[in-house]
């Protein structure tokens, strides 16, 4: 738990925290080390001084101990002031020096002659003090006797200063043997020491750089990818908390959203390309419809003119039915020259039913009822051309021309919920389910079309109905069977083409 | 995917490495610097003046004999005993540049104020004269081994010498019944008449405690052995106070062959020593019975190789701890008996394996 944590906060330092992280714990660590030794290099040092300084005070003490002696000698001698003066100043250094000496009982021998020498010399002093004392009173005998005495003392003194500055030479010998190995042991464990720091060191340093220099590697690595133009590529999703990171991560999503963008404009250019491909199909279904219109009427302004004057003519002679015969095959056919523009308005589809279905009548001498139920509210909505008299056409084609009873044809145009609905239905032979089947299909042949038909199919019909509607349920054809006739309903959906 | 994955483990492994590391280098220093400092304290300790421990009193000892194992046994039981009292024993004279005497030793303690000498005395008037001033100074002095009876010293100790007369005398008893026999029904006539005993005695011949130990000897070969009538006790003199003279004396004393004593009493490790070493050089082995004195080791080879016949021991350590007990006595009251007693006992071929065996400095028993 802990060290997750402690992870986690190592690994969101920035570079520079981690940079300065390596370094701080690798210089204070060898820092440590070298001040651990130089204390103890000055403490060996000091300890080398104490080794040699109590021989250097012992000679000092010797110094001062002849000193003594020779004054008082020199003062016996000569008995002249400076002596004296000479003598009382020695003598006040010497004991100033022997009152530095250890006068404890210890089981030392070195600690034991020390005292040993103190307290001979508090004696000899008292001797030497008594040996001048009785030659300023010129106590001939007395001074004589105590110089022996003193004498005597300074011999026992000299040579406990002169064995212990032996021995003690000799153990400072022994001790700086010890301690030279001792600088020894220091000089084999500060190198062991530093060399293994300064390795850990150099190893640390380049597992630092490298977590700092993987994601680097990992980014470029990815980035190389990316150039080659392989955008699948994901960096690990383990950011660290540094500059790096942060690179790393808005790489990422930087890849992530160049995929969704080209997603995207993959599929609008999909849409577009789909839009295009209908457009198209429409214009080549109304191209062929009019070009089957234009086969079939070789050159109808040549006829409508001609009709005209037919028309004309029966006006002049006061021949009303021919007239209007020959009015609405002239109107029949202006439709299609006029109405080259494929929307019109379902008032005009109808207008030229109408047309049509008068001509029919002239020609089978009244023989189709047509009925229309029309709501006059919708007939300002438009639809393609070209729509309901093929229907019509085909109704009398194929369903009542060979039939016994009067042919009836029923028109309707209502609106229901979403829809304007225009349903043609005749009370004809009828249409077996797979001729219905078939035409939806488009299965129904050119040859099967009768001659009499203007050109244009019920396959054209449903394929622009479906185009312009971009929906497959703009048609139906209803038929109970055989002798029952058949329904045709178109669904206009409302909110469109208004 | 592969790579992002190996990388994230990677990461992992260099982080703990990394830990690891850290980690190591810590210990790493942390054990080299507890590894020096104990190599380091090991001479500290060494360098360390050995014992800075503080004692009340201050003894001294003195004896001519500063180096031999014999003194320095009991100068060890004396310094244990004097430790448990919160004192301390110094052998004077032990390094100094200048060998003095053991008057002048004496003198220098005098001077450096102990609190109380242990003195191997013997009856010279220099010697009297000095443990006078010593008391006259303060000091008490007691006298161990041998003793300085007409001084003012406060107590001795030691062996009576009557005792250790005594044990000799036995010795010398065992050698002579061994040799003729205790039936003394058939005198054989291979062997001498007389067996000479030769006692070798300190130069110092004031000393009466020498003659009461010759006494000893006499009176113990003649209450023990039927034999006694064909033992002839003697003396010689070694001199002991001049540097090696001990030895050249018994050079002398054995040099000739037809003088040679039968059996040689030695009353000193030195004396002891030195006739092992002259009978080996002199290729004498087994022609004279020797009875020694002290168990150094060179002493218990040569009894376990028969050069030696038996050697008289003391209990050095006890020596100590009663001179101690002696001074320690007077010092706190004032008064302290005079003579302290120790025991003494026998090695001879029986029991010298025991010695042997134990190692040479604790066999004081």
């Amino acid at each position: 738990m802990l060290k997750t944590i402690i992870k986690r906060k190592i690994l969101n330092l920035s570079i520079q925290a981690k940079l300065t992280m390596a370094f701080v714990i690798t210089t204070f660590l060898l820092l440590a080390v070298n001040l651990f030794m130089y204390v103890h290099i000055n403490d060996m040092i000091s300890q080398i001084d104490a080794v040699y300084q109590s021989n250097i005070s012992l000679n000092e003490l010797d110094q001062a101990l002849i000193k003594v002696q020779s004054s008082m000698t020199a003062y016996l001698n000569t008995k002249t002031s400076d002596a004296l003066e000479e003598y009382f100043r020695s003598e006040q250094n010497y004991s100033k020096l022997v009152e530095k000496l250890n006068e404890k009982t210890q089981n030392n021998q070195l600690k034991l002659m020390e005292k040993n020498i103190k307290n001979m010399s508090e004696n000899y002093l008292l001797t030497t003090n008594q040996t001048v004392e009785a030659k300023r009173g010129r106590n001939v005998e007395k001074y004589k006797l105590r110089y022996e005495k003193a004498s005597k003392q300074y011999g026992y003194i000299s040579t406990y200063i002169y064995s212990l500055n032996n021995e003690q030479f000799r153990k400072n010998a022994s001790n700086y043997e010890m301690l030279s190995m001792t600088l020894h042991y220091f000089e084999a464990t500060s190198t062991i020491i530093l060399i293994v720091v300064a390795l850990c060191n150099i190893i640390l340093v380049i597992i630092v750089t490298r977590s700092i220099t993987n994601p680097l590697r990992e980014l470029s690595i990815v980035a190389n990818q990316v150039a080659k133009g392989d955008l699948t590529v994901q960096l690990s999703g383990n950011y660290s908390k540094d500059e790096i990171g942060v690179l790393n991560k808005a790489f990422d999503t930087m890849l992530t959203n160049i995929q969704v963008y080209i997603s995207k404009i993959r599929h609008n250019l999909e849409v577009e390309r789909e839009m295009k491909e209908k457009e198209l199909l429409m214009e080549t279904h109304l191209k062929d419809a009019q070009l089957k219109y234009l086969q079939a009427q070789i050159n109808p302004h040549f006829l409508f003119n001609t009709l005209n004057a037919g028309a004309q003519l029966a006006m002049l002679e006061d021949a009303e039915r021919t007239y209007e015969y020959i009015q609405n095959v002239a109107l029949f056919f202006r439709y299609n020259i006029k109405k080259n523009n494929d929307i019109v308005t379902i008032r005009e589809e109808i207008e030229l039913v109408d047309n049509y279905i008068y001509i029919l009548n002239v020609r089978f001498s009244g023989e189709i009822a047509f009925e229309k139920r029309i709501d006059e509210t919708v007939l300002h909505y438009k639809i393609p051309s070209m729509i309901l008299q093929p229907i019509v056409e085909n109704c009398i084609n194929y369903g009542i021309r060979d039939i016994d009873w009067q042919g009836k044809i029923i028109l309707e145009v209502y609106q229901d919920f979403e829809h304007i609905c225009i349903s043609i239905s005749d009370n004809g032979i009828g249409m077996e389910q797979d001729v219905v089947d078939k035409i939806f299909t488009k299965k129904l042949q050119e040859a099967d079309l009768s001659a009499d038909s203007n050109g244009i199919g019920l396959d054209n019909v449903i394929g622009r109905l479906r185009l312009f509607y971009a929906s497959s349920d703009v048609f139906e054809i209803v038929s109970e069977g055989h002798n029952k006739g058949t329904k045709v309903i178109i669904y206009i959906p409302l909110e469109e083409r208004e | 995917m592969q790579s992002i994955k190996s990388e994230k483990t990677s990461n992992r492994v260099l982080f703990r490495v990394s830990i690891i590391l850290v980690a190591f280098m810590l210990c790493a220093t942390v054990l080299g610097l507890l590894f020096f400092r104990q190599a380091i304290s090991k001479n500290k300790k060494a360098i360390a003046i050995e014992g800075e421990e503080q004692y009340d009193k201050h003894f001294v000892l003195i004896t001519n004999n500063r180096g031999s194992a014999f003194w320095k046994e009991i100068y060890q039981g004396a310094l244990e005993k004097a430790q448990e009292n919160n004192a301390y024993v110094e052998i004077m004279g032990d390094n100094l540049s200048v060998k003095y005497n053991k008057n002048e030793l004496i003198k220098i303690a005098i001077e450096a104020k102990v609190d109380g000498i242990l003195l191997e005395a013997d009856e010279s008037v220099a010697t009297r004269t000095m443990i006078d001033e010593a008391e006259q100074a303060g000091i008490p002095v007691v006298t161990v081994l041998s003793d300085s009876k007409r001084s003012k010293r406060q107590s001795f100790v030691g062996i009576s010498s009557y005792d250790l007369g005594a044990k000799y005398g036995e010795q010398v008893a065992n050698v002579v019944d061994q040799y003729y026999g205790i039936n003394q029904e058939k005198v054989d006539h291979t062997k001498k008449s007389t067996q000479r005993a030769l006692v070798l005695m300190n130069s110092n011949a004031q000393e009466t405690g020498q003659n009461i130990l010759f006494t000893g000897i006499d009176e113990m070969v003649k209450k023990q052995s039927p034999n006694s009538d064909k033992v002839v006790l003697d003396t010689a003199l070694i001199k002991n106070d001049a540097a090696f003279a001990a030895e050249e004396s018994i050079r002398d004393i054995l040099h000739d062959r037809e003088s040679q004593p039968d059996i040689i009493i030695c009353l000193d490790e030195l004396s002891t020593t030195c006739v092992y070493q002259t009978l080996v050089d002199y290729n004498r082995v087994g022609e004279i019975t020797v009875i020694g004195y002290y168990n150094s080791d060179m002493i218990l080879h040569a009894i376990e190789q028969n050069v030696v016949h038996s050697t008289i021991i003391v209990n050095t350590k006890q020596i100590g701890e009663y001179s101690i007990e002696a001074l320690q006595e007077y010092v706190h009251t004032g008064y302290v008996s005079e003579y302290f007693s120790v025991d003494t006992s026998i090695i001879s071929q029986d029991n010298v394996k025991n010695y042997l065996k134990e190692g040479n400095v604790e066999n004081n028993n």
